[in-house]
């Protein structure tokens, strides 16, 4: 579904990525992990279009994706949560859904306003709130329920459950539990680990700007000592 | 009391005109962080338009939809060959592309039109005058302007807060690289945006050649007030558009129609005349710089 092939990627003279390499599956979860500054997030800001890549090659469904936009990326069914969860603070909740809302990737069971409130009722009771009237946790499954109303096949979740509180946390990996079960695609970066593993099929462990070590998330869950090196775990 | 009357309904109406170009001046730098010099511009095709069309003897109304095609399509002309090169550039650059297309647009005016000014008749259904109180007659194209202007005001109020394109415009105004991820494609929004700007300019442009000469360069004179006008308002807010307009519509239009009188119980009259003329031009600025003092980010910040 989705192929990076030694892409390289970086910010003025410095180079980020240094030919990575990433295949996703339909239907598969797929972790990125690394410690902090090792080229995840520019990773996914190059599948977004949101930084050029300087050479190789991103493939999603067959299209290459350096010569798209990045709306034309999301039209074909990429959905995305940043890091930093960019809720527009002058809409309302549900603007901020609605204003998402298409069917670019023509799904069979395309999201709804009912269907994401179903899935966070917590945002149906905040439906006339302003966006930059919500706390850390309700902008953070405002901006997954953003990304699904697109109706994505593939999502892509960056930090989602950073600086959460503990039971916020839970109820994100709860949902994303609930996706991974719907058979929707994930792209998953996050530092809770543990956690991580047990909901990824496989992982790709970043160093430099490089994939260093790639596999079954089982087995990295198993890894003590590959752990230890790479994530500090 | 009733020159009371009949300046507060001029100074309505040159805020509603004032509100036309200044809304979509506002949008365009709101949503597209865009500095745009030449919007005057699109004011004064509208009113060339619209004269020419009504010399050539045609109506009133076909003559009013001719000039915001023109307008609304000189503004999408400009946005795509001009300024979408110029958004990840800063200010400075802006500045320097726009105030080059106002030199076009008003050597282009001169080339195909000529230098002497154009006078744009009022069909005569629009030339009458209406008794507002008994004994006080009006104009009816100015009362007119006031009733276009609010119908502009509650269409684009429609159009901002309650539709689908509206939202994607206040998104787009907030962060841009979001709303593309969302799948929207952020040129063809811009491009609306900007044609939209262009097309309220040009529609001030017509209602304003009956009132003033069309001329070369007629759009940079009003441009200042409606500078004036979007740094009160708030930038990027229609609703403070609407406000500062009127606001300044209002300052301006009763401080030149009163000011002379309440001076003369100061100066003398030709001294009251002079220092009245002076402050009747710098009300506008006094007006803002005392809307700034109190709200550094005008009434209504987007």
């Amino acid at each position: 579904m989705l192929r990076l092939q030694q892409v390289h990627a970086g910010y003025g003279g410095s180079e980020v990525l240094s030919g990575v390499d990433l295949l996703l599956r339909e239907g598969e979860v797929v972790t990125l992990l690394g410690r902090n500054g090792m080229g995840k997030s520019t990773t996914i800001h190059c599948i977004m279009g949101q930084l050029a890549c300087r050479s190789g090659s991103i493939v999603f469904d067959g299209c290459e994706l350096n010569d798209l936009p990045a709306f034309r990326r999301a039209r074909l069914g990429i959905g995305w949560v940043p890091e930093e969860r960019h809720i527009f603070p002058n809409l309302s909740v549900q603007e901020n859904l609605q204003v998402a809302a298409a069917n670019f990737a023509s799904a069979q069971q395309p999201w709804t306003l009912q269907r994401v409130y179903q899935l966070f009722p917590r945002l149906q009771e905040r439906v006339q709130h302003a966006g930059n009237q919500l706390s850390g946790g309700e902008q953070q499954m405002l901006a997954i329920a953003r990304a699904l109303m697109i109706n994505p096949r593939l999502l892509i979740l960056d930090e989602a459950t950073e600086g959460l509180a503990p039971l916020i946390r839970q109820e994100i990996w709860r949902v994303i539990e609930q996706l991974k079960q719907q058979g929707l695609s994930i792209l998953i970066v996050d530092k809770h680990i543990k956690t991580l593993l047990q909901l990824a099929d496989r992982y790709y462990l970043m160093e430099k700007g490089q994939v260093v070590s790639s596999g079954e998330a089982s087995q990295l869950a198993q890894d003590a000592g590959l752990q230890a090196r790479y994530l500090g775990v | 009391m009733l020159l009371l009357i009949e300046q507060v309904l001029n100074g309505l109406q040159l805020g509603f005109m004032l509100f036309l170009l200044s809304a979509g001046l506002t949008l365009v730098f709101g949503v597209m962080n865009l500095i745009n010099l030449a919007h005057g511009s699109f004011y004064m095709v509208g009113a060339y338009v619209a004269a020419t069309m009504i010399q050539h003897g045609s109506g009133f109304a076909l003559a009013l939809l001719v000039a915001l095609a023109a307008a609304a399509l000189c503004g999408l002309l400009v946005e795509v060959l001009v300024l979408r090169h110029l958004y990840h550039r800063d200010h400075l650059d802006q500045v320097l592309a726009t105030f080059g297309l106002i030199l076009f647009f008003n050597e282009s005016t001169r080339m195909i039109w000529g230098r002497q000014p154009l006078f744009m008749q009022l069909p005569e259904f629009l030339s009458a005058s209406v008794e507002i109180l008994p004994g006080v007659p009006y104009p009816l194209y100015r009362l007119v302007i006031i009733g276009v202007g609010l119908l502009v005001a509650v269409g684009l109020y429609l159009l901002i807060s309650h539709s689908r394109v509206g939202m994607r415009i206040r998104a787009g105004a907030s962060n841009r690289d979001m709303i593309a991820a969302l799948g929207v494609n952020i040129r063809w929004l811009y491009s609306l945006v900007f044609a939209l700007g262009a097309l309220l300019a040009g529609f001030a442009g017509v209602m304003a050649a009956p009132l003033y000469a069309v001329e070369s360069g007629m759009g940079e004179s009003i441009l200042i007030l409606t500078f004036v006008v979007i740094v009160i308002g708030g930038i990027g807010s229609v609703k403070g558009a609407l406000l500062g307009a009127l606001l300044v519509g209002l300052v301006d239009t009763l401080g030149r129609a009163f000011l002379p009188q309440l001076l003369q119980g100061l100066f003398d009259s030709s001294s009251a005349n002079s220092v009245a003329a002076s402050l009747s031009s710098m009300g506008i600025y006094l007006l803002m710089v005392l809307v700034l003092a109190i709200r550094p980010r005008g009434l209504f910040p987007a």
